[in-house]
């Protein structure tokens, strides 16, 4: 048996889980395409990865060649999954316990006398993203605008 | 108002008014929780004394731009936007007076209370509590 605050969160938690692993897995292509170095004061800093490129340039002297650095992320197809939205739902026995509401699943999901039994209940629950707070997104904003600026 | 008699002992019982109150205290313990998450979860991307985490980028021979890690990661919390808690009851367990105090009571919360009478047993209720963001 087990709590419902206690089911709850724990299905909530999992969800939360996989969620974090995809945040991560944003945080993980900057692995992927740059590289760590240390800047002249010793800061780390990250370094694209770059390949060359031979880029066609018309001269007066004809077709010139010019070596042109083309960072690694520019050329790859970049994703972000996220989780749209999780829906669970499950069957259970309503049960009581320390005057508490406790869920004590089916042992067997075929057997009749036990799912059809007036104490059996269903629960659904859905998890789905929700919107950025309002403070958090002015902020984030505001650093894109600032970043915007930074980048020719 | 009792609903559900634990089939051994008999003192077990629990009312309706209860199961209300209990699906409501998991959905709150449950927004503290995240509220909890969201709290650490930002102190991932801020320091102490609140500066932003920073990357520093090299975006050309000589230049580097420091970017917030918040921008660097796609950032979308999750919590439970819809979650409903249904069962059955004998209709003579119900105190319709003590129900539609239970409904003014979580008006206006997001939650709602339904009940409908079984097709095939007119003496069971059908209850469904449902919650929706």
């Amino acid at each position: 048996m087990i709590s419902l605050n206690k089911f709850i969160d724990s299905v909530h938690d999992a969800v939360v889980s996989a969620n974090d692993t995809l945040t991560d897995s944003s945080v993980g292509i900057l692995a992927r395409f740059f590289n760590k170095s240390k800047d002249e004061d010793g800061k780390e800093i990250l370094v694209p990865e770059e390949i060359s490129i031979k880029y066609p340039h018309i001269s007066d002297s004809g077709v010139e060649y010019i070596d042109v650095n083309v960072p690694l992320l520019t050329l790859a197809p970049l994703t972000c999954p996220t989780i749209d939205s999780v829906e669970f739902s499950t069957k259970f026995l309503l049960a009581v316990a320390e005057d508490q509401l406790k869920m004590e699943f089916l042992k067997d999901s075929n057997n009749n006398s036990e799912s059809q039994s007036n104490r059996v209940g269903n629960l659904k629950i859905v998890i789905s993203p929700q919107d950025v707070p309002e403070g958090l997104k002015s902020l984030v904003e505001g650093y894109e605008r600032a970043l915007k600026l930074q980048i020719p | 108002m009792r609903i559900f008699q634990h089939r051994k002992r008999n003192k077990h019982t629990l009312s309706l008014c209860k199961i209300i109150l209990s699906l409501k205290e998991a959905f709150f313990d449950n927004q503290e929780f995240f509220n909890g998450y969201q709290i650490q979860k930002l102190s991932e991307f801020y320091k102490e004394d609140g500066t932003p985490v920073l990357r520093r980028i090299r975006i050309d021979k000589d230049r580097f731009i420091e970017v917030p890690l918040i921008n660097l990661v796609n950032y979308a919390p999750l919590c439970i936007s819809e979650f409903s808690l249904s069962f059955n009851i004998k209709s003579r367990f119900i105190n319709i007076k003590e129900v539609e105090k239970q409904i003014s009571q979580i008006e206006g919360t997001g939650f709602d209370l339904f009940l409908g009478r079984d097709k095939g047993d007119n003496k069971i209720v059908s209850v469904k509590l449902s919650f929706k963001r």
